[in-house]
């Protein structure tokens, strides 16, 4: 199988996890990761449905905080980490063209 | 330990009613979850704030709170076995004092903490029929910073972190892949949390973050680096040497070069996500000598006398 691209891995990652080994990374059921996957809270490895790079365990792992310690829905939860990644994108844009 | 004032952490004043009270609770853990919060010190303020609202958030536990402070804890613990509840009681409210009660009050703890609570049924502690459930170790994330060099060449490196959960320091290998990019992260499989009964460790994820460079910037996957020129050298065009990530490079300047203007140099920017590198792109600065000899002002006379040059496009018209 070839290597996760984009954030998902970097060069030697080629660990890839099936639903069930997120599942019990996690300590979450199946259905629970179907569900975020459902949601587009996270996405499989573009061309090869249910394989996940391993970085999603901490997306994952990120969900289940949100939802206890805040009360928040899993669509609020998508919006949540949409949101941040955004934030993430402009502060990096900011960053990087600043220069010296 | 030191003590807290769970009013001042959740920013209330004593007589705030519990409303406003969980009202200040979920602004503040929406504001420093360590999941959401861009602040550093998140995950011990996230922490308090919790701490503070278990406590002032439970009409009984505030009630404690208010009458003992920092020692409601123990006194409610202490309150458990009815008899020797108004022992404690009193010690706490500062009545006088009977050595006599102290050493019954150590015998209580020794009967809380001891021999009978090893079994009873909730506590941590192991019993006959009571299994273990492996419980997989949570994947931590922290922070890489890179120079763009670094982060460019690759490069194997021992990091210090400290864990917020247990402020334990340890020092981590770290093989930094040569053209990695700012947001990606290193997996450190298995460096994460420990899993219990048996069950896999997490991973450690490790956010690279590039530092402002002084020389390059990124515009989108491109790297662009300013070219300082002499008027002459981007009037005529000149051959000139231009800073890469990888080395200097000569490269023709073509006349005409105005500031503003950009070469680009194919394949010598910044690693794509696939490994191939972006483009550079040289802007063009004109730089004037800032203390001109008296040579070099009369040749600029001469010029400004022979020249029609129009640098402006638009009509100027004196008041």
């Amino acid at each position: 199988m070839s290597r996760p691209g984009g954030e998902q891995g970097h060069p030697g990652s080629v660990e890839i996890f099936t639903v069930e080994q997120i599942a019990v990374r996690c300590d979450v059921d199946a259905a629970f990761v179907a569900q975020l996957v459902a949601h587009g809270v996270i996405d499989s490895i573009p061309g090869h449905p249910g394989r996940f790079a391993p970085v999603v365990t901490l997306r994952v792992q990120k969900v289940v905080r949100i939802q206890r310690d805040l009360g928040v829905n899993l669509q609020g939860v998508a919006v949540i980490l949409d949101l941040l990644r955004r934030i993430d994108e402009l502060e990096r844009e900011i960053r990087l063209r600043r220069g010296g | 330990m030191s003590y807290k004032d769970y009013y001042g952490v959740l920013g209330v004043n004593r007589e705030a009613g519990a409303d406003e009270i969980k009202r200040e609770y979920r602004k503040l853990a929406r504001r420093y979850h360590p999941d959401v919060s861009k602040e550093a010190d998140a995950e011990a303020r996230f922490k308090e704030i919790g701490q503070a609202y278990e406590v002032i958030g439970d009409e009984k536990k505030r009630k404690l709170y208010d009458r003992y402070g920092e020692s409601w804890k123990a006194v409610s613990e202490g309150r458990a076995p009815e008899p020797d509840a108004d022992s404690i009681r009193h010690e706490s409210q500062g009545e006088e004092f009977d050595p006599g009660q102290f050493r019954d009050l150590g015998s209580l703890f020794e009967e809380l903490f001891g021999g009978p609570r090893a079994g009873r049924p909730g506590s941590r502690h192991p019993t006959p029929g009571w299994r273990e459930w492996p419980e997989a170790g949570v994947d931590f994330e922290s922070t890489l910073e890179l120079s763009l060099e670094d982060a460019f060449a690759g490069d194997k490196r021992e990091i210090r972190l400290s864990s917020p959960a247990t402020g334990e320091t340890r020092s981590y290998k770290v093989k930094i892949p040569a053209g990695v990019r700012d947001g990606q992260r290193i997996r450190l499989a298995g460096q994460g949390g420990p899993g219990a009964g048996g069950a896999q460790a997490g991973d450690l994820y490790l956010r690279v973050r590039l530092r402002a460079h002084l020389h390059f910037r990124f515009e989108g996957p491109d790297l662009v680096s300013p070219l300082p020129l002499a008027p002459w050298e981007a009037a005529l065009g000149a051959s000139v040497a231009v800073r890469t990530l990888a080395g200097n490079v000569r490269i023709k300047v073509p006349s005409g070069s105005s500031t503003g203007m950009r070469i680009r140099l194919t394949g010598m920017g910044y690693p794509d996500p696939t490994g191939q590198r972006g483009d550079l792109y040289a802007e063009v600065q004109v730089v004037i000598p800032p203390n001109p000899t008296f040579q070099e002002r009369e040749l600029l006379k001469q010029l400004a006398q022979v020249s029609r040059f129009q640098p402006r496009q638009y009509e100027e018209v004196d008041r």
